[in-house]
């Protein structure tokens, strides 16, 4: 059989030059050691696909009467669909503001395994915001005066967490760099390095919400929870809070899950990768093992505002208080900075370059 | 038949052409050495038209005034550069009055070297240090090969000393001549510099307004310890060596050497 090699500087197939007694590419003339390029290709040949499969969820069934007592609120306008106790007076969807809300009998609420209960409260939500506005200087002036918060709510939001043990076989590329003068020239050596690495790497509970109604990105901004501090599920957890239903399957978060996996993984055996002046990873298989998900509920205050006709909502993580929520900009403000920094910065810089020109003699 | 009388006319002509030049050439240089005492330009290193424009323009500088300006150009000197200097300005007779007073930018193309020379008066317009700034200022233009430019250059300069001499405020080490400030240059600078920092500041602050941030990561939730690499190697592919020229430091200023009434360095 007829063995071809890929040159591993540009990809082309390499020759083997009977002169030099090496391989030499002929596209960018690139030498190697024959060695080399089977260890090279031997290594390339393991390369597959990542098997990254996770067991779908074992749906956790309520027992006798817990879930009595439980409506689902439909907004609507929206269609977004909450879950509180009959005690919970829902006036307005959490999502869009809408005051009109049905109350419907609960169907289809996934009993959740475990729940973070709520550590802060309302008040510290109104807090957080107050300081989440502080020192925006952009920020349009009337926002904080005029800005009424129309409506804070604490709802647990649905979460699958993810749990896994990951095997992986990486490869990087590396490369050392080495600078020498001799005579009048100054050499710089690059040398390309083939790395790899095979191990395995576990992650408890990484996250992803199951509400398609909560924003995925608003969600991710007040990560971390602290799981160490979840219990498993008792209905009392959810008195005068509202909780969201999970629309979104777990089968349908692995794409995000094994993504944000695979990152992590490549960047943590990268650690292990030490020397060299840059790593790229240049290809890696993950395999999972005990790949299991779980669902949460997770403490979230949302509070909305309007303002200028915009709707405005943020969020705080009701365990840790992280808060986040993208705020408007005045442009006229901007403008006045912009033409204020111009002429402070401007006259400063014009004076000091006639202080060298003329005391530090750059006119001489 | 008509070709041949083509080419014969042809052929005379082109001799013609480039005999023309060659005679122009000599007519001028014989003027410049008969009608001026100010430029010797002995390593030809200007046209015609530049040597006579230089020249007037020292003339009526000198006419004036009774410290004089020259320009020598050599092909080679020998010995100390600024001792040779003094010597060719000693018995070329340079200078005007009893004391000789002059200063001369004599420039040697083999060596390389260029040296300005005060006499007499000169002497006290031209301190150390004012030499020296006039060399370091022409010795790009040399180097460069912008003799013209370079030798106008010296003419401007030492016209400048000069004048302030005969004014009773003879440049010293503590006052060298300065450049006017340009104004507008840096002021239109200073602002487009100034509004470049504002742009920054501002994305800055409106950078600040954004908090909704996608994780792309598990790094919160990767089990501490659990990390486990079961195989590990490392393997040679190739190496690549480029090289640059390095900019030797003589290229530049490089030493400037001062005597009791020369000064001299390269170009």
């Amino acid at each position: 059989m007829l063995q071809e090699y890929k040159c591993p500087c540009c990809g082309g197939a390499i020759n083997f030059d009977s002169s030099l007694q090496k391989m030499k590419c002929p596209f960018c003339d690139t030498e190697f050691e024959m060695d080399t390029l089977k260890a090279y290709d031997d290594v390339l040949k393991k390369d597959h696909e990542d098997e990254m499969n996770w067991e779908p969820h074992s749906n956790n069934e309520w027992a006798g009467n817990e879930a009595y007592g439980f409506r689902t609120y439909v907004c609507k306008s929206c269609g977004g669909e909450i879950v509180g106790d009959e005690t919970v007076a829902a006036t307005k969807c959490p999502y869009c503001d809408n005051p009109v809300i049905m109350m419907e009998q609960l169907t289809g609420f996934l009993k959740p395994d475990y729940v973070i209960p709520f550590k802060l409260n309302k008040k510290d939500a109104k807090e957080a915001l107050y300081n989440h506005l502080k020192g925006k200087r952009l920020l349009p002036k009337v926002f904080k005066s005029q800005n009424h918060i129309d409506d804070i709510k604490g709802i647990y939001v649905p979460y699958w967490l993810f749990d896994s043990t990951v095997d992986a076989n990486i490869r990087y590329r590396a490369t050392r760099v080495r600078d020498w003068i001799s005579g009048d020239y100054e050499y710089t050596e690059t040398s390309y390095y083939l790395v790899v690495r095979d191990g395995n790497l576990m992650f408890d509970n990484v996250p992803n919400d199951g509400s398609v109604k909560m924003d995925d990105t608003l969600m991710e901004s007040i990560e971390p929870f602290n799981f160490a501090e979840a219990v498993d599920f008792q209905t009392a957890y959810l008195a005068g809070y509202l909780a969201d239903k999970y629309d979104v399957s777990a089968e349908q978060c692995t794409e995000k899950i094994n993504a944000r996996i695979k990152k992590s993984t490549e960047t943590e055996f990268a650690k292990t990768v030490l020397g060299y002046t840059t790593v790229v990873t240049e290809n890696s298989n993950l395999r999972l093992h005990n790949a299991k998900a779980k669902y949460a509920l997770f403490p979230v205050w949302i509070l909305n505002t309007t303002w200028n006709g915009n709707h405005y909502i943020f969020a705080m993580n009701g365990q840790t208080g992280k808060f986040a929520g993208d705020l408007p900009m005045d442009k006229s403000i901007r403008t006045k900075w912009r033409l204020a920094l111009t002429g402070i910065v401007g006259v400063a810089l014009f004076g000091l370059s006639f202080l060298l020109w003329n005391v530090f003699k750059w006119g001489a | 038949m008509k070709k041949r009388i083509i080419a014969i006319i042809a052929a005379i002509l082109t001799f013609a052409l480039m005999a023309i030049p060659a005679m122009a050439l000599d007519a001028d240089s014989d003027l410049i050495y008969q009608s001026n005492s100010n430029v010797y330009d002995e390593a030809n290193l200007l046209s015609s038209s530049e040597a006579k424009k230089l020249s007037q323009k020292i003339a009526s500088f000198n006419q004036n005034h009774n410290i004089d300006i020259v320009v020598v150009t050599l092909q080679n000197l020998q010995g100390n550069p600024n001792t040779f200097a003094e010597n060719y300005y000693d018995s070329h007779g340079f200078g005007s009055g009893g004391s000789n007073s002059g200063v001369m930018l004599l420039i040697s193309m083999q060596t390389r070297d260029w040296v300005i020379t005060a006499r007499g008066k000169g002497l006290s317009a031209f301190c150390k240090e004012g030499r020296e700034y006039i060399g370091e200022k022409i010795q790009p233009k040399l180097s460069d090969g912008d003799y013209y430019k370079a030798f106008d250059l010296f003419c401007d300069l030492s016209e400048d000393f000069i004048v302030q001499y005969e004014n009773g405020t003879p440049y010293t080490a503590d006052n060298l001549p300065m450049k006017p400030f340009p104004v507008l240059p840096f002021a239109l600078g200073s602002v487009a510099v100034a509004f470049i920092i504002s742009l920054i500041v501002t994305a800055v602050m409106k950078s600040h307004l954004k908090s909704v941030r996608p994780q792309d990561t598990a790094k919160y939730y990767v089990r501490p310890g659990s990390l486990n690499i079961v195989n590990g190697y490392e393997q040679f592919l190739y190496s690549n060596v480029t090289s640059t020229k390095i900019r030797s430091s003589s290229d530049g200023g490089g030493g400037i050497h001062s005597s009791g009434s020369s000064s001299s360095g390269k170009f």
